[in-house]
């Protein structure tokens, strides 16, 4: 438990948010933490020189609704989450599909302690190869680097 | 309208030293769109923090950023003090603050040699980085380390600063004003600086609240916030008012950097006079348990460190926001609207560390 937190439904957690935002609060970060069978997340705000803390609880096969609308840099951190942790974000404005850090073919959840269940076996953000989860906004998005094929210069030298 | 061009900017580009990925959309010259991508020096830092004892991650979250890597050993040091309910020794509190100010010195003077040779203005470029040198060379001399200084300890610091040393520090940089002063000049009076900073890449002080900016990108926009006010190591006893300028453009940016090389010289003068004597740190005993956040200011703004500890010697997660990926959104909103030849040096504005931000 931290100093000047509040603990929220997943369901209030955008009205909250733009609750502080005209408050005249900064989003500072959040934070995810998988807790076994949920995940806690926490958003820190700022408020003059306080800090203030928005805890959720929610359940490893629930979504969590993106708060970017609201605080349009939440996006990165969102991303982040969802891809290191697992945590299921909806509504994303910008959504990287599991592709903001990681690279196909590597570490899936590197962050998580246990298996997401309840969401088909499959990991959030490993979708088709190539192919982004999130909304249209990012469609074709594959960053043009890292490919998967293996660069015939390393065979050259070997 | 005219039709768009999508231009990729980096990850490769003259003015950053370190990758990142802009992906611009064009009309004409005019920026209308720009989505980044990021990714190219992502360590695992946050994942290879829980693996570790937590008395070693010291030396290992210094590395998340060279450049302002003794604010990051201080973030980290300070959230495990936070958990363990530690007391710091005052006088470990005052070191923290000169080798966190030498710190910033060195931090700003690099962003006005890189923010000049962007300009191609070599001859300015190369006498910020002289006088960066002296201040590089300082570092060497009460830390023992130029870059990586390891000098911040969980309880206090590794390292003290004695009389003789304290007046060879303060000396030195009273010494450096005077070249800092015709820095400071050209800065304010050359054409071609002023042309290609001012009114570039304009962020309002409802853009930077909305987009979170901090450090001096948001105090270049009017906002006077700056974690130095809430009086973390000795801050509290130096009289700390943070450096604000309005305008909001790549030169107000650069500016409020400029001022705040005058007042962290200021700071480490003051700190040193009245750093009192005694212990340098405190011993340490326990494992961490619970949850702390720590914030310090680093040289480009804001820093922040979230810990969970179990009682055991490995903390279940260190969380870390560094202030380059605060100040990403900001510049998504600088950018649009912007002359393509302009890109370069708005994004070189807000002091980018990328290897920060990817931790």
């Amino acid at each position: 438990m931290l100093e000047n937190e509040t603990t929220i439904g997943v369901e209030a957690l955008v009205a909250e948010a733009e609750r502080l935002r005209q408050q005249g609060a900064r989003l500072v970060t959040a934070t995810g933490l998988d807790e076994g069978d949920h995940f806690d997340v926490i958003y820190h705000f700022a408020l003059e020189t306080k800090l203030h803390h928005l805890r959720l609880s929610v359940a490893k096969a629930d979504t969590v609704p993106s708060i970017s609308g609201v605080f349009p840099g939440a996006f990165l951190i969102e991303n982040e989450m969802k891809e290191l942790l697992g945590v299921q974000i909806t509504g994303i404005s910008v959504d990287y599909g599991g592709r903001l850090f990681l690279v196909e073919g590597g570490p899936e959840r590197p962050l998580a302690k246990t298996e997401v269940s309840g969401v088909g076996g499959q990991k959030p953000g490993a979708g088709e190869p190539g192919k982004s989860n999130g909304p249209a906004t990012m469609p074709t998005m594959t960053f043009g680097r890292r490919s998967p094929t293996p660069d015939p210069r390393r065979e050259v030298g070997q | 309208m005219s039709p768009t061009t999508v231009i990729p900017f980096g990850p490769q580009h003259p003015v950053l030293p370190e990758p990142i990925h802009l992906r611009l959309t064009l009309e004409d010259e005019t920026v209308v769109g720009v989505v980044p991508s990021i990714g190219y020096v992502h360590r695992g830092i946050e994942k290879a923090a829980e693996l570790r004892e937590y008395s070693s991650n010291v030396f290992l979250m210094e590395r998340v950023c060279g450049i302002c890597s003794f604010v990051h050993a201080l973030a980290y040091c300070q959230v495990v003090e936070g958990l363990l309910k530690a007391e710091v020794p005052p006088r470990a509190k005052y070191l923290r603050v000169v080798y966190s100010e030498l710190l910033r010195i060195h931090s700003h003077l690099l962003y006005l040699g890189l923010l000049a040779d962007a300009l191609g203005f070599e001859s300015l470029f190369m006498q910020c980085w002289r006088v960066r040198e002296t201040v590089v060379d300082l570092m060497e001399k009460t830390a023992g380390s130029r870059v990586i200084m390891s000098s911040c300890a969980i309880g206090g610091v590794r390292r003290d600063i004695g009389p003789a040393l304290a007046e060879e520090t303060a000396r030195t940089l009273a010494g450096l004003k005077p070249q800092l002063d015709r820095i400071a000049e050209v800065l304010g009076h050359d054409y071609g600086v002023r042309q290609r900073a001012i009114g570039r890449g304009v962020l309002s002080r409802e853009q930077a609240l909305a987009t979170g900016a901090v450090g001096p990108t948001q105090r270049g926009s009017g906002i006077a916030e700056d974690v130095r006010t809430t009086g973390y190591a000795a801050y509290g006893e130096l009289g700390f008012t943070p450096i604000v300028e309005t305008a909001g453009d790549s030169y107000a940016r650069t500016v409020v950097r400029l001022r705040e090389v005058y007042q962290s010289m200021d700071l480490i003068q003051r700190a040193l006079e009245k750093m009192p004597e005694g212990d340098i740190a405190a011993r340490i005993r326990g494992n961490p348990e619970g949850e702390f956040v720590s914030r310090v200011e680093a040289p480009r703004g804001e820093l922040i460190y979230y810990a969970k500890g179990n009682g055991t010697r490995n903390l279940e997660r260190l969380r870390v926001r560094t202030p380059t990926y605060a100040n990403l959104p900001p510049l998504l909103t600088m950018l649009p609207g912007c002359e393509l030849a302009d890109v370069p040096v708005i994004t070189l504005s807000i002091d980018p560390c990328f290897s920060c931000t990817e931790r």
